[in-house]
């Protein structure tokens, strides 16, 4: 940045910067090391339910197993699929930022946006295919509470029926359902946060407020956005595809 | 500015990376490795990718030291918690009082736990419980574990 020596320094600051940060570098690197510390928070969080998770498999290993390969392994590949495209593209708009290339920025804002919604239909259509499958656990559906239908020894296979493998239990199985709903739940809610907050992103940039010197917002909330991807890369082998060798290999 | 801006390129290969990534773990599911091998090639795998989203997406490599303090950190916390919780869950059953009563027809639970039981109730149960197999009541056994 060139100085012009007859005007102060304080004309030159960019309008986006705080009083209490020397220049734009110090308050974006100050912001970036806030997210993380917020983000070892959600690890942490996300971190409890992983563990409830080991702690029953290792308890349960074969109803684990039976439950799992009842989920829908299409779908569930294609929405990782999804969410890394999108957190791709999410990387993108961060790159276009800094590059100060703003048409590109805006698309790859809305591509981003479009697949996070897109992973919530996909998730809403499976979540549908368990409520008419009675896998809902406990009570949570007043109405239809947990209660599956088993397939037989010797009975044609019935894809909406539980296939239990040796030693697995319809409670343990449902055991596996209450953790299946409560983490792919608590992810779909930061989903729907993320998804709200690209719409503020997508919103000011609109505006035009960030520049390749002002881009904080877009890179704090896109590490947001690959945690909650990360989250998910996770999730998908330990929820979808614990149990599949038992039944291909 | 001194801020890293990382290349076009490297944000596509990592795509493609975590593309093939999931491929093959779809794949490598549905084979059949011997002992628990096909949980750890699947944590592997997942770990190596959300190791190249740290990484270049969300641009660590890039970042300042207090980044990968930060970072390290959450491992950091999260090994601490499953290690002191796992070292309880493990143990609990080595309890000698317990072992020496420990025999077929006996159920014991070590310490205290809810059990659920078949009728669906929850019952707490402590050590001192030693559950004779309902079975004279005609009731199948409290416990499944």
């Amino acid at each position: 940045m060139t100085t012009d020596a007859t005007t102060a320094p304080e004309v030159h600051a960019h309008r986006a910067l705080q009083h209490h940060f020397e220049n734009m570098e110090q308050q974006r690197e100050a912001g970036t090391l806030g997210m993380w510390v917020f983000l070892v928070t959600e690890i942490m969080f996300f971190g409890g339910m992983f563990l409830a998770y080991t702690l029953y498999r290792s308890l349960f290993p074969a109803s684990f197993a039976s439950a799992s390969n009842h989920l829908d392994i299409t779908l569930g590949t294609l929405n990782t699929g999804v969410l890394i495209f999108s957190s791709f593209t999410m990387a993108m708009a961060v790159y276009f930022t800094q590059i100060g290339k703003h048409r590109p920025q805006l698309l790859c804002l809305t591509i981003t946006l479009l697949l996070g919604l897109t992973f919530l239909g996909v998730k809403a259509v499976e979540y549908y295919d368990k409520y008419e499958d009675h896998l809902i656990p406990g009570r949570l559906i007043p109405g239809n509470p947990f209660n599956p239908a088993v397939q037989e020894e010797g009975q044609k296979p019935d894809p909406h029926k539980l296939h239990l493998l040796q030693g697995a239990t319809v409670p343990q199985v449902e055991m596996f359902y209450w953790i299946y709903f409560a983490m792919t739940g608590m992810h779909a809610l930061h989903m729907i946060i993320g998804a709200g907050l690209l719409t503020f992103l997508l919103i000011f940039s609109l505006k035009r407020r960030f520049d390749p010197e002002y881009h904080s917002p877009v890179e704090v909330i896109g590490l947001y956005w690959h945690f909650v991807d990360i989250v998910w890369i996770f999730l998908f082998p330990l929820l979808y595809l614990l149990g599949r060798h038992f039944e291909h290999g | 500015m001194s801020e890293h801006i990382v290349p076009v390129r490297v944000y596509i290969a990592v795509f493609l990376v975590l593309l093939a990534g999931t491929a093959l773990t779809v794949a490598a599911a549905f084979y059949d490795f011997p002992w628990q091998l096909n949980t750890i090639v699947a944590l592997t795998i997942a770990t190596a990718k959300a190791t190249f989203v740290v990484l270049y997406f969300m641009h660590v490599r890039y970042s300042v030291r207090l980044v990968w303090v930060i970072v390290a950190s959450a491992l950091f916390w999260m090994a601490i918690m499953f290690a002191l919780t796992f070292s309880d869950y493990r143990t609990r059953k080595w309890d000698g009082r317990l072992g020496m009563i420990y025999s077929p027809g006996c159920s014991v639970v070590s310490r205290t736990s809810i059990m659920r039981r078949q009728d669906g109730q929850f019952k707490r149960i402590v050590a001192s419980d030693v559950l004779i197999g309902a079975s004279q009541k005609g009731q199948a056994p409290l416990i499944s574990l």
